[in-house]
């Protein structure tokens, strides 16, 4: 918690935190306490899988971090369980069972739930199926968590950026009017502007 | 914060209550990507029988919605057993939604009348397209009303219908149909010439 104090008291005007993949608290924390949380999937499986768990271990965390009460804690410890014997699956049915425990915790998650809107980008694109990919990420997340994803952006599949790499080169300098570059300053302009990709624009068959 | 097995038909597909029959569609095929088989997303976080189920009840939705009273009638049931839903219907009680020009054209297919309705959305009138690319109202309406037999020479007529399409911020090639349809009309009245009808 002091790193991200002192974080937030750098005098810059954009911070970025690249995070990785894991779910320590620390990358949970920092994740929570950003202006705008940004999620990379892939359109793979085991991708998505990472995303979604992560997403569990964000709420899950924001949930232990609002609730005082102790019972309450404890129902999201076992909540936290997959295996858990209490049948809480889903989010929906612990904030049900926090209800019943204590009805002001219960709007407190539910207040967290709806304050919760990461933005998702899909890296790698290679087909409309694959941008297809972050609407139905968006329905699943909508469905199972409660929570608004914004679908920001993809990023096309491109061989300029192994080859960056390889050259140790940043992407914007050295292909800077390749697919990927202009499919992340789309995403720039998106971030700035708050807006989403259109459905309708990019799915018309 | 509603499960699925509460949400109403709008909630279900996740459009607005002032969604276009074009936006239903969307969504439905949306739908059936997201949690039919084969899809990646939806495994993680729901057992098959939830999937099974969220399908049946968006088909259920779509059935209704698809069909302009049904979905009349079922905005009606909303509004009366939660009159908190009122303001946020609002729209689909009065006009009906407005198509984008994409959807007109989809809808209605590549042809003059379509056009003349994409020109409207866009709060244009002939005189103001003739000011614009020179092309006199006569040939526009040509165009519109699908005159063949009145077009211009082809070395015109290309150019001209490609600067009317442009001038309704319409992409060209996304038109080519109508092009086509009057290259088709040409060739029968080639061959019904040729054979002497």
């Amino acid at each position: 918690m002091r790193l991200i104090r002192q974080i937030q008291e750098l005098n810059y005007e954009y911070i970025i935190l690249d995070l990785g993949a894991g779910t320590s608290f620390t990358a949970l924390d920092f994740f929570l306490t950003a202006d705008t949380g940004i999620l990379n999937v892939l359109p793979e499986p085991t991708s998505i899988e990472n995303v979604y768990r992560f997403i569990k271990s964000v709420f899950f965390r924001s949930f232990k971090k609002i609730a005082r009460a102790p019972e309450v804690r404890e129902i999201i410890k076992i909540a936290m369980d997959e295996k858990n014997e209490r049948g809480i699956r889903t989010p929906h049915d612990l904030i049900e069972h926090v209800e019943t425990l204590d009805k002001t915790a219960g709007q407190r998650l539910k207040d967290a739930v709806n304050a919760f809107s990461p933005k998702l980008i899909v890296n790698q694109v290679r087909s409309k199926d694959d941008i297809a990919l972050g609407f139905s990420m968006r329905s699943s997340c909508s469905k199972y968590f409660g929570i608004k994803i914004h679908y920001t952006g993809y990023i096309e599949y491109d061989d300029a950026v192994w080859k960056a790499t390889k050259k140790r080169r940043p992407l914007f300098l050295e292909y800077p009017s390749c697919s990927a570059s202009r499919s992340i300053e789309k995403i720039l302009s998106n971030l700035l502007k708050k807006e989403e990709i259109n459905f309708d624009l990019v799915l018309r068959p | 914060m509603k499960r699925f097995t509460d949400q109403n038909y709008y909630e279900l597909l996740d459009i607005p209550y002032d969604a276009t029959q074009a936006q239903v569609e969307s969504a439905h095929a949306l739908a059936w990507k997201t949690y039919g088989p084969g899809s990646l997303t939806a495994y993680p976080l729901f057992s098959t029988e939830e999937q099974v189920l969220l399908l049946k009840k968006i088909d259920d939705a779509c059935l209704v919605l698809r069909d302009i009273p049904r979905r009349k009638e079922y905005n009606e049931s909303l509004t009366q057993a939660d009159s908190s839903m009122i303001p946020r219907m609002k729209e689909t009680k009065s006009s009906p939604p407005r198509l984008s020009p994409e959807e007109i054209l989809k809808t209605e297919g590549i042809t003059g009348a379509a056009l003349s309705k994409v020109r409207e959305l866009r709060g244009l009138t002939l005189s103001e397209i003739a000011d614009k690319t020179r092309i006199s109202v006569t040939y526009l309406i040509c165009i519109e009303k699908e005159q063949f037999e009145k077009f211009p020479p082809d070395t015109y007529l290309r150019s001209y219908f490609t600067q009317y399409v442009r001038a309704l911020s319409l992409d060209p090639k996304q038109v080519e149909d109508y092009l086509n349809a009057y290259d088709r009309w040409k060739e029968k009245k080639e061959s019904s010439r040729r054979s002497g009808i």
